[in-house]
Protein backbone atom coordinates (compact mmCIF):
# COMPACT_ATOMS: atom_id res chain seq x y z
CA UNK A 1 0.00 0.00 0.00
CA UNK A 2 1.38 3.47 -1.03
CA UNK A 3 1.57 5.46 2.68
CA UNK A 4 2.13 8.62 3.23
CA UNK A 5 2.66 10.58 6.27
CA UNK A 6 2.72 14.15 7.88
CA UNK A 7 4.53 14.66 11.32
CA UNK A 8 5.29 17.73 13.33
CA UNK A 9 6.56 18.26 17.08
CA UNK A 10 6.23 21.81 18.39
CA UNK A 11 7.52 23.31 21.77
CA UNK A 12 4.37 24.46 23.83
CA UNK A 13 3.96 27.55 24.86
CA UNK A 14 4.30 26.88 28.61
CA UNK A 15 8.28 25.14 28.52
CA UNK A 16 8.79 28.14 25.76
CA UNK A 17 7.66 31.43 28.84
CA UNK A 18 10.26 29.36 31.11
CA UNK A 19 12.96 29.13 28.81
CA UNK A 20 13.12 25.48 28.50
CA UNK A 21 13.55 23.51 24.72
CA UNK A 22 10.31 21.09 23.59
CA UNK A 23 10.75 17.82 25.73
CA UNK A 24 8.47 16.06 23.10
CA UNK A 25 10.52 14.04 20.49
CA UNK A 26 9.93 12.01 17.24
CA UNK A 27 11.43 10.01 14.79
CA UNK A 28 9.95 8.73 11.69
CA UNK A 29 11.55 6.78 8.88
CA UNK A 30 10.33 4.91 5.79
CA UNK A 31 11.62 2.87 2.94
CA UNK A 32 10.26 0.40 0.89
CA UNK A 33 9.95 -2.29 3.09
CA UNK A 34 8.99 -0.53 6.43
CA UNK A 35 7.40 2.11 8.16
CA UNK A 36 8.90 3.36 11.62
CA UNK A 37 7.60 6.33 13.80
CA UNK A 38 8.89 7.02 17.67
CA UNK A 39 6.86 9.62 20.12
CA UNK A 40 8.22 10.22 23.11
CA UNK A 41 6.65 13.04 25.78
CA UNK A 42 9.14 13.89 28.50
CA UNK A 43 7.80 14.50 31.66
CA UNK A 44 7.48 18.10 32.44
CA UNK A 45 8.72 17.66 35.84
CA UNK A 46 11.87 15.72 35.75
CA UNK A 47 14.95 18.13 34.93
CA UNK A 48 16.18 16.62 31.78
CA UNK A 49 13.25 15.12 30.18
CA UNK A 50 14.05 16.06 26.69
CA UNK A 51 17.62 14.13 26.87
CA UNK A 52 15.07 11.92 27.96
CA UNK A 53 12.67 11.78 25.56
CA UNK A 54 15.57 12.15 22.37
CA UNK A 55 17.17 9.39 23.84
CA UNK A 56 14.87 6.47 23.71
CA UNK A 57 13.49 7.92 20.68
CA UNK A 58 17.03 7.39 18.86
CA UNK A 59 17.38 3.99 20.88
CA UNK A 60 14.53 2.47 19.80
CA UNK A 61 14.47 3.23 16.62
CA UNK A 62 17.72 1.86 16.17
CA UNK A 63 17.22 -1.28 18.27
CA UNK A 64 13.75 -2.04 16.07
CA UNK A 65 16.18 -1.42 12.51
CA UNK A 66 19.00 -3.91 13.77
CA UNK A 67 16.64 -6.94 15.27
CA UNK A 68 14.04 -6.53 13.29
CA UNK A 69 13.47 -4.33 10.40
CA UNK A 70 16.89 -4.57 8.53
CA UNK A 71 17.49 -8.13 9.52
CA UNK A 72 14.19 -8.81 7.61
CA UNK A 73 12.95 -10.94 11.14
CA UNK A 74 9.31 -11.11 11.56
CA UNK A 75 8.31 -8.65 13.82
CA UNK A 76 6.20 -10.19 17.02
CA UNK A 77 4.16 -8.68 19.58
CA UNK A 78 7.19 -10.66 22.09
CA UNK A 79 10.13 -8.66 20.29
CA UNK A 80 7.87 -5.52 20.39
CA UNK A 81 8.14 -6.36 24.19
CA UNK A 82 11.65 -6.64 24.36
CA UNK A 83 12.29 -3.53 22.56
CA UNK A 84 10.35 -1.69 25.28
CA UNK A 85 12.47 -3.53 27.89
CA UNK A 86 16.05 -3.59 26.42
CA UNK A 87 15.12 0.49 26.23
CA UNK A 88 13.74 0.35 29.67
CA UNK A 89 17.58 -1.43 30.76
CA UNK A 90 19.28 1.22 27.73
CA UNK A 91 17.82 4.18 30.14
CA UNK A 92 19.38 3.16 33.24
CA UNK A 93 22.72 2.40 31.71
CA UNK A 94 22.25 5.90 29.98
CA UNK A 95 21.35 7.70 33.51
CA UNK A 96 24.38 5.88 35.29
CA UNK A 97 26.74 6.80 32.77
CA UNK A 98 26.41 9.92 32.81
CA UNK A 99 25.71 10.54 36.93
CA UNK A 100 22.28 11.46 36.17
CA UNK A 101 19.29 10.38 38.13
CA UNK A 102 17.05 8.11 35.95
CA UNK A 103 13.45 10.21 37.23
CA UNK A 104 15.65 13.15 35.72
CA UNK A 105 14.81 11.55 32.41
CA UNK A 106 12.04 10.56 32.42
CA UNK A 107 9.78 10.14 29.47
CA UNK A 108 7.16 7.96 27.78
CA UNK A 109 7.55 5.73 24.50
CA UNK A 110 5.03 5.25 21.51
CA UNK A 111 6.27 3.24 18.67
CA UNK A 112 4.29 2.69 15.46
CA UNK A 113 5.60 0.19 12.60
CA UNK A 114 4.29 -0.95 9.33
CA UNK A 115 6.02 -3.75 8.47
CA UNK A 116 5.28 -7.26 6.32
CA UNK A 117 1.57 -6.80 6.12
CA UNK A 118 1.39 -5.58 9.19
CA UNK A 119 0.64 -2.46 11.35
CA UNK A 120 2.21 -2.89 15.23
CA UNK A 121 1.26 -0.20 17.93
CA UNK A 122 3.02 -0.25 21.12
CA UNK A 123 3.31 1.97 24.05
CA UNK A 124 4.27 2.68 27.61
CA UNK A 125 2.68 5.89 29.42
CA UNK A 126 0.02 8.46 28.11
CA UNK A 127 -0.28 9.89 24.70
CA UNK A 128 -2.46 8.97 22.03
CA UNK A 129 -2.49 6.40 19.17
CA UNK A 130 -5.46 5.62 16.55
CA UNK A 131 -6.62 3.83 13.52
CA UNK A 132 -9.09 4.15 10.83
CA UNK A 133 -10.64 1.27 9.72
CA UNK A 134 -10.35 0.98 5.99
CA UNK A 135 -13.94 -0.66 5.28
CA UNK A 136 -16.22 1.30 8.17
CA UNK A 137 -14.22 4.24 7.35
CA UNK A 138 -14.47 4.62 11.39
CA UNK A 139 -12.17 5.37 13.54
CA UNK A 140 -10.62 3.66 17.34
CA UNK A 141 -8.28 4.42 19.29
CA UNK A 142 -5.20 2.12 19.57
CA UNK A 143 -3.78 2.07 22.85
CA UNK A 144 -5.17 2.69 26.23
CA UNK A 145 -3.37 5.65 28.21
CA UNK A 146 -1.44 4.68 31.34
CA UNK A 147 -2.63 6.88 33.65
CA UNK A 148 -2.78 7.08 37.38
CA UNK A 149 -6.42 7.85 38.92
CA UNK A 150 -5.84 11.57 38.73
CA UNK A 151 -5.30 13.76 35.35
CA UNK A 152 -1.54 14.70 36.53
CA UNK A 153 -0.27 11.37 36.84
CA UNK A 154 1.34 8.46 34.45
CA UNK A 155 3.55 5.65 33.83
CA UNK A 156 7.35 6.32 31.98
CA UNK A 157 9.54 4.03 30.74
CA UNK A 158 11.91 4.82 32.82
CA UNK A 159 10.08 3.41 35.50
CA UNK A 160 11.28 0.24 37.71
CA UNK A 161 7.68 -1.37 37.45
CA UNK A 162 7.45 -1.06 33.34
CA UNK A 163 10.38 -3.88 33.97
CA UNK A 164 8.63 -5.39 36.98
CA UNK A 165 5.18 -5.98 35.26
CA UNK A 166 6.12 -5.61 31.26
CA UNK A 167 2.25 -6.86 30.56
CA UNK A 168 0.46 -4.10 32.51
CA UNK A 169 2.84 -1.37 31.27
CA UNK A 170 3.54 -2.32 27.89
CA UNK A 171 0.95 -2.70 25.58
CA UNK A 172 1.11 -4.07 21.84
CA UNK A 173 -2.28 -3.71 19.28
CA UNK A 174 -1.72 -5.73 16.00
CA UNK A 175 -3.32 -4.84 12.95
CA UNK A 176 -3.24 -6.17 9.02
CA UNK A 177 -2.31 -3.67 7.06
CA UNK A 178 -4.97 -3.92 4.31
CA UNK A 179 -7.64 -3.30 7.55
CA UNK A 180 -6.36 -0.30 8.04
CA UNK A 181 -6.44 3.40 6.31
CA UNK A 182 -4.96 6.00 8.05
CA UNK A 183 -3.76 6.05 11.49
CA UNK A 184 -1.96 8.22 14.21
CA UNK A 185 0.51 8.94 17.01
CA UNK A 186 0.64 11.84 19.44
CA UNK A 187 2.05 12.93 22.64
CA UNK A 188 -0.71 13.96 25.00
CA UNK A 189 -0.67 17.65 24.61
CA UNK A 190 -2.87 16.81 21.27
CA UNK A 191 -5.06 14.83 23.17
CA UNK A 192 -7.68 17.42 23.92
CA UNK A 193 -7.65 18.37 20.69
CA UNK A 194 -8.38 15.34 19.08
CA UNK A 195 -10.39 12.48 21.41
CA UNK A 196 -13.64 13.27 22.33
CA UNK A 197 -15.76 11.28 24.98
CA UNK A 198 -19.53 10.88 24.58
CA UNK A 199 -21.30 11.48 28.25
CA UNK A 200 -24.64 10.79 26.78
CA UNK A 201 -23.96 7.29 26.65
CA UNK A 202 -22.23 5.02 29.43
CA UNK A 203 -19.65 2.86 29.43
CA UNK A 204 -18.09 4.56 26.26
CA UNK A 205 -14.38 5.78 26.98
CA UNK A 206 -12.49 8.35 24.77
CA UNK A 207 -12.23 7.74 20.94
CA UNK A 208 -11.03 9.43 18.19
CA UNK A 209 -12.60 12.74 17.58
CA UNK A 210 -13.34 12.06 13.41
CA UNK A 211 -14.33 15.99 13.07
CA UNK A 212 -10.35 16.46 13.79
CA UNK A 213 -8.98 13.51 11.46
CA UNK A 214 -10.92 13.69 8.97
CA UNK A 215 -11.25 16.93 7.59
CA UNK A 216 -7.37 17.11 7.67
CA UNK A 217 -7.36 13.23 5.53
CA UNK A 218 -9.89 14.80 2.96
CA UNK A 219 -7.61 17.90 2.87
CA UNK A 220 -4.56 16.07 2.24
CA UNK A 221 -6.89 13.71 -0.55
CA UNK A 222 -7.35 16.51 -2.14
CA UNK A 223 -4.47 18.43 -2.45
CA UNK A 224 -1.46 17.97 -4.96
CA UNK A 225 1.41 17.23 -2.99
CA UNK A 226 3.86 19.61 -1.61
CA UNK A 227 7.17 19.28 0.32
CA UNK A 228 5.97 21.93 2.88
CA UNK A 229 3.57 19.89 4.69
CA UNK A 230 4.93 19.40 7.79
CA UNK A 231 5.85 22.85 7.97
CA UNK A 232 2.33 24.12 7.82
CA UNK A 233 1.30 21.24 9.83
CA UNK A 234 3.57 22.08 12.57
CA UNK A 235 1.85 25.56 12.29
CA UNK A 236 -1.23 23.71 12.77
CA UNK A 237 -0.55 22.01 15.87
CA UNK A 238 0.41 25.55 17.38
CA UNK A 239 -3.15 27.16 16.92
CA UNK A 240 -5.30 25.71 14.07
CA UNK A 241 -7.95 24.78 16.02
CA UNK A 242 -9.60 26.54 19.40
CA UNK A 243 -8.47 23.62 21.74
CA UNK A 244 -5.08 23.67 19.58
CA UNK A 245 -4.50 27.53 20.24
CA UNK A 246 -5.03 27.00 24.24
CA UNK A 247 -2.96 23.76 24.99
CA UNK A 248 0.22 25.53 26.30
CA UNK A 249 1.90 21.91 26.72
CA UNK A 250 4.39 20.67 23.33
CA UNK A 251 2.62 18.78 20.58
CA UNK A 252 3.73 16.16 18.61
CA UNK A 253 1.51 14.57 15.86
CA UNK A 254 2.10 11.83 13.14
CA UNK A 255 -0.16 11.14 11.04
CA UNK A 256 -0.09 8.18 8.36
CA UNK A 257 -2.39 8.04 5.35
CA UNK A 258 -3.39 6.23 2.19
CA UNK A 259 -3.18 7.78 -0.72
CA UNK A 260 -6.68 6.79 -2.72
CA UNK B 1 -1.62 31.01 7.08
CA UNK B 2 -4.30 31.35 4.30
CA UNK B 3 -1.94 28.89 1.95
CA UNK B 4 -1.91 25.94 4.89
CA UNK B 5 -4.39 23.29 3.84
CA UNK B 6 -5.05 22.46 7.17
CA UNK B 7 -6.48 26.01 7.79
CA UNK B 8 -9.11 25.96 5.80
CA UNK B 9 -10.22 22.20 6.78
CA UNK B 10 -11.32 23.29 9.93
CA UNK B 11 -14.21 24.91 10.35
CA UNK B 12 -15.38 26.31 13.46
CA UNK B 13 -19.14 25.55 12.89
CA UNK B 14 -18.85 22.57 11.21
CA UNK B 15 -15.78 21.25 13.44
CA UNK B 16 -16.76 22.07 16.94
CA UNK B 17 -14.24 21.10 19.93
CA UNK B 18 -14.80 17.42 20.72
CA UNK B 19 -17.37 17.44 24.16
CA UNK B 20 -16.11 17.25 27.26
CA UNK B 21 -11.99 16.80 26.22
CA UNK B 22 -11.13 18.84 29.38
CA UNK B 23 -10.00 17.29 32.66
CA UNK B 24 -12.32 18.05 36.04
CA UNK B 25 -11.11 19.90 39.02
CA UNK B 26 -14.21 19.09 41.71
CA UNK B 27 -13.94 21.31 44.63
CA UNK B 28 -16.58 20.50 47.20
CA UNK B 29 -17.20 23.72 49.09
CA UNK B 30 -18.57 22.84 52.75
CA UNK B 31 -19.85 25.66 54.66
CA UNK B 32 -21.02 26.30 58.05
CA UNK B 33 -24.27 27.77 57.86
CA UNK B 34 -25.58 27.89 61.89
CA UNK B 35 -27.14 30.75 63.26
CA UNK B 36 -23.69 31.41 64.66
CA UNK B 37 -22.77 32.94 61.70
CA UNK B 38 -25.31 35.89 61.36
CA UNK B 39 -24.62 39.12 60.71
CA UNK B 40 -21.21 40.08 59.08
CA UNK B 41 -19.44 36.26 58.92
CA UNK B 42 -22.66 35.41 56.77
CA UNK B 43 -22.76 38.47 54.59
CA UNK B 44 -18.62 38.38 54.08
CA UNK B 45 -18.98 34.86 53.33
CA UNK B 46 -21.41 34.87 50.42
CA UNK B 47 -19.06 37.89 49.32
CA UNK B 48 -16.22 35.24 49.06
CA UNK B 49 -18.52 33.01 47.14
CA UNK B 50 -19.52 35.56 44.72
CA UNK B 51 -15.14 36.29 44.79
CA UNK B 52 -14.43 32.98 44.33
CA UNK B 53 -16.79 32.28 41.21
CA UNK B 54 -15.39 35.73 39.13
CA UNK B 55 -11.92 34.83 39.81
CA UNK B 56 -12.28 31.08 38.52
CA UNK B 57 -13.41 32.81 34.92
CA UNK B 58 -10.43 34.72 34.43
CA UNK B 59 -8.61 31.82 32.97
CA UNK B 60 -9.38 30.54 30.15
CA UNK B 61 -8.68 26.58 31.50
CA UNK B 62 -9.87 27.20 35.02
CA UNK B 63 -13.44 28.19 33.88
CA UNK B 64 -13.87 25.09 32.17
CA UNK B 65 -12.39 22.33 34.12
CA UNK B 66 -13.17 23.98 38.12
CA UNK B 67 -16.21 21.93 39.18
CA UNK B 68 -17.48 23.46 42.21
CA UNK B 69 -20.28 22.33 44.21
CA UNK B 70 -21.83 23.55 47.47
CA UNK B 71 -22.86 22.19 50.82
CA UNK B 72 -24.01 23.50 53.34
CA UNK B 73 -24.79 22.30 57.45
CA UNK B 74 -26.49 23.68 59.97
CA UNK B 75 -29.22 21.48 61.98
CA UNK B 76 -29.03 19.84 58.56
CA UNK B 77 -27.24 19.03 55.61
CA UNK B 78 -28.41 20.22 52.09
CA UNK B 79 -27.03 21.23 48.81
CA UNK B 80 -26.88 24.49 47.31
CA UNK B 81 -25.03 24.15 44.12
CA UNK B 82 -24.78 20.67 42.27
CA UNK B 83 -21.73 21.11 39.95
CA UNK B 84 -22.41 22.43 36.38
CA UNK B 85 -19.68 23.61 34.56
CA UNK B 86 -18.42 27.22 35.91
CA UNK B 87 -18.74 27.77 31.68
CA UNK B 88 -22.74 27.02 31.96
CA UNK B 89 -22.85 30.33 34.01
CA UNK B 90 -23.32 29.86 37.92
CA UNK B 91 -26.05 31.69 38.91
CA UNK B 92 -24.13 33.49 41.82
CA UNK B 93 -27.26 35.39 42.93
CA UNK B 94 -29.32 32.31 43.67
CA UNK B 95 -26.21 30.32 45.34
CA UNK B 96 -25.84 33.47 47.89
CA UNK B 97 -29.89 33.41 48.78
CA UNK B 98 -29.51 29.49 49.29
CA UNK B 99 -26.84 30.08 51.94
CA UNK B 100 -29.77 30.95 54.57
CA UNK B 101 -28.64 30.17 58.42
CA UNK B 102 -30.40 27.72 60.13
CA UNK B 103 -29.73 26.48 63.35
CA UNK B 104 -26.93 24.16 65.10
CA UNK B 105 -23.81 22.50 63.38
CA UNK B 106 -23.97 19.40 61.73
CA UNK B 107 -20.62 19.55 60.50
CA UNK B 108 -19.99 15.87 60.84
CA UNK B 109 -22.56 14.66 58.28
CA UNK B 110 -21.95 17.96 56.01
CA UNK B 111 -18.37 16.52 55.71
CA UNK B 112 -19.09 12.71 55.09
CA UNK B 113 -21.99 13.87 52.40
CA UNK B 114 -19.00 15.75 50.21
CA UNK B 115 -17.37 12.94 50.68
CA UNK B 116 -20.09 10.57 49.20
CA UNK B 117 -20.69 12.63 46.79
CA UNK B 118 -16.65 12.63 45.46
CA UNK B 119 -16.92 9.48 45.20
CA UNK B 120 -20.60 9.60 43.14
CA UNK B 121 -18.65 12.22 40.90
CA UNK B 122 -15.55 10.21 40.38
CA UNK B 123 -17.89 7.18 39.48
CA UNK B 124 -19.63 9.05 36.78
CA UNK B 125 -15.79 10.79 35.27
CA UNK B 126 -14.68 7.23 35.03
CA UNK B 127 -17.91 5.88 33.54
CA UNK B 128 -17.59 8.33 30.82
CA UNK B 129 -13.93 8.47 30.45
CA UNK B 130 -13.35 12.01 31.70
CA UNK B 131 -9.96 12.61 33.37
CA UNK B 132 -10.20 14.65 36.27
CA UNK B 133 -7.51 15.26 39.04
CA UNK B 134 -7.79 14.88 42.76
CA UNK B 135 -10.55 16.91 43.70
CA UNK B 136 -10.54 19.29 46.81
CA UNK B 137 -12.58 19.39 50.08
CA UNK B 138 -12.79 22.63 51.74
CA UNK B 139 -14.43 22.72 55.14
CA UNK B 140 -15.30 26.58 56.52
CA UNK B 141 -16.24 26.80 60.17
CA UNK B 142 -17.33 29.26 63.01
CA UNK B 143 -18.02 26.67 65.60
CA UNK B 144 -18.01 22.83 66.39
CA UNK B 145 -19.88 19.93 65.76
CA UNK B 146 -22.63 19.24 67.34
CA UNK B 147 -22.77 16.93 70.41
CA UNK B 148 -23.03 13.26 69.89
CA UNK B 149 -21.77 13.59 66.10
CA UNK B 150 -18.75 11.10 65.64
CA UNK B 151 -15.93 13.45 65.61
CA UNK B 152 -13.26 10.55 66.15
CA UNK B 153 -15.09 8.20 62.91
CA UNK B 154 -14.62 11.66 60.81
CA UNK B 155 -11.04 11.86 61.65
CA UNK B 156 -9.93 8.75 60.46
CA UNK B 157 -12.22 8.63 57.33
CA UNK B 158 -10.33 12.48 56.73
CA UNK B 159 -6.95 11.01 57.51
CA UNK B 160 -7.53 7.29 55.46
CA UNK B 161 -9.19 9.84 52.29
CA UNK B 162 -6.24 12.00 52.45
CA UNK B 163 -3.15 9.71 52.50
CA UNK B 164 -4.84 7.29 50.10
CA UNK B 165 -5.17 10.56 47.79
CA UNK B 166 -9.11 10.15 47.50
CA UNK B 167 -9.37 13.95 47.82
CA UNK B 168 -7.17 16.96 49.64
CA UNK B 169 -8.95 18.40 52.57
CA UNK B 170 -8.51 22.28 53.76
CA UNK B 171 -10.19 23.18 56.96
CA UNK B 172 -10.73 26.73 57.58
CA UNK B 173 -11.93 27.63 61.13
CA UNK B 174 -13.24 31.19 61.00
CA UNK B 175 -13.83 33.59 64.04
CA UNK B 176 -15.42 32.10 67.15
CA UNK B 177 -14.48 27.96 66.04
CA UNK B 178 -12.87 25.69 68.73
CA UNK B 179 -9.79 24.65 67.51
CA UNK B 180 -9.09 22.18 69.97
CA UNK B 181 -11.99 20.32 69.05
CA UNK B 182 -11.35 21.07 65.00
CA UNK B 183 -7.89 19.71 65.67
CA UNK B 184 -9.00 16.16 66.56
CA UNK B 185 -10.36 15.93 63.20
CA UNK B 186 -7.71 17.55 61.16
CA UNK B 187 -5.50 20.38 61.54
CA UNK B 188 -7.10 23.62 60.47
CA UNK B 189 -5.81 26.79 59.80
CA UNK B 190 -7.53 29.83 60.98
CA UNK B 191 -9.12 32.86 59.15
CA UNK B 192 -7.69 36.20 60.01
CA UNK B 193 -11.05 37.89 60.54
CA UNK B 194 -13.34 38.42 58.09
CA UNK B 195 -10.92 37.92 55.18
CA UNK B 196 -13.30 35.31 53.12
CA UNK B 197 -12.79 37.26 49.77
CA UNK B 198 -8.64 36.79 50.14
CA UNK B 199 -9.67 33.29 51.47
CA UNK B 200 -11.77 32.07 48.10
CA UNK B 201 -9.21 34.12 45.81
CA UNK B 202 -6.51 32.04 47.31
CA UNK B 203 -8.38 28.97 46.75
CA UNK B 204 -9.14 30.39 42.87
CA UNK B 205 -5.52 30.43 41.93
CA UNK B 206 -5.09 27.26 43.55
CA UNK B 207 -7.44 25.31 41.60
CA UNK B 208 -6.81 27.34 38.68
CA UNK B 209 -2.97 26.40 38.83
CA UNK B 210 -3.76 22.29 39.42
CA UNK B 211 -6.51 22.82 36.76
CA UNK B 212 -3.50 23.83 34.66
CA UNK B 213 -0.84 21.04 35.74
CA UNK B 214 0.36 18.42 33.44
CA UNK B 215 1.46 14.81 34.33
CA UNK B 216 3.97 14.44 36.83
CA UNK B 217 4.00 17.83 37.73
CA UNK B 218 4.90 19.12 41.28
CA UNK B 219 2.99 22.04 42.46
CA UNK B 220 4.11 24.50 45.32
CA UNK B 221 1.41 25.76 47.24
CA UNK B 222 0.16 29.19 46.82
CA UNK B 223 0.99 31.09 49.85
CA UNK B 224 -1.78 32.37 52.61
CA UNK B 225 -0.48 34.81 54.13
CA UNK B 226 -3.39 36.81 52.47
CA UNK B 227 -6.16 35.10 54.56
CA UNK B 228 -4.19 32.84 57.39
CA UNK B 229 -4.18 34.26 61.01
CA UNK B 230 -0.52 32.56 61.72
CA UNK B 231 0.44 31.59 65.26
CA UNK B 232 2.98 34.85 65.38
CA UNK B 233 0.12 37.14 64.25
CA UNK B 234 -2.32 35.64 67.01
CA UNK B 235 0.42 36.20 69.86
Amino acid sequence: MDWKHIKASILGKKNKARGLPCQDAMHVEINDAWSLAVVADGAGSASMSELGSREVCEFTSKYLKDEVLEAKIPLSAEKMKNCFLACHNHMKDYAQRRGYSLTSLSTTLIVAILYQNKLFIAHTGDGIAGVRKASTSKWEMAMNPHKGEYANETVFITMNIVAESPDSYIEIREYEEHEIDAFFLGSDGCEAATLERDTKEKGRKMKPYPNFFNPILKKLSDSPSTSDLDHMWSEFLREGTEVLYEEDDDKTLIMFYTSA
Amino acid sequence: MSDNIFFESTDPVSSPPPSNYDQKCLCVLCLDTSYSMSGQPIEALKEGVDAFFKHNKLDTKARRRIETAIVKFDSNVSWVQNPPLLADEVDIEGVKSNLQLGGSTKLVDGVFEAMRFIEERKAYYREHGVNYYRPFIILMTDGEPDSGQDIMGLSTAIREGVSNKKFTFWAVGTEGYNKDVLSKICQPRTLAGLRYAEFFEWLSSTLTQVSNSKPDQRLLPQPTDAWELSDLSAG
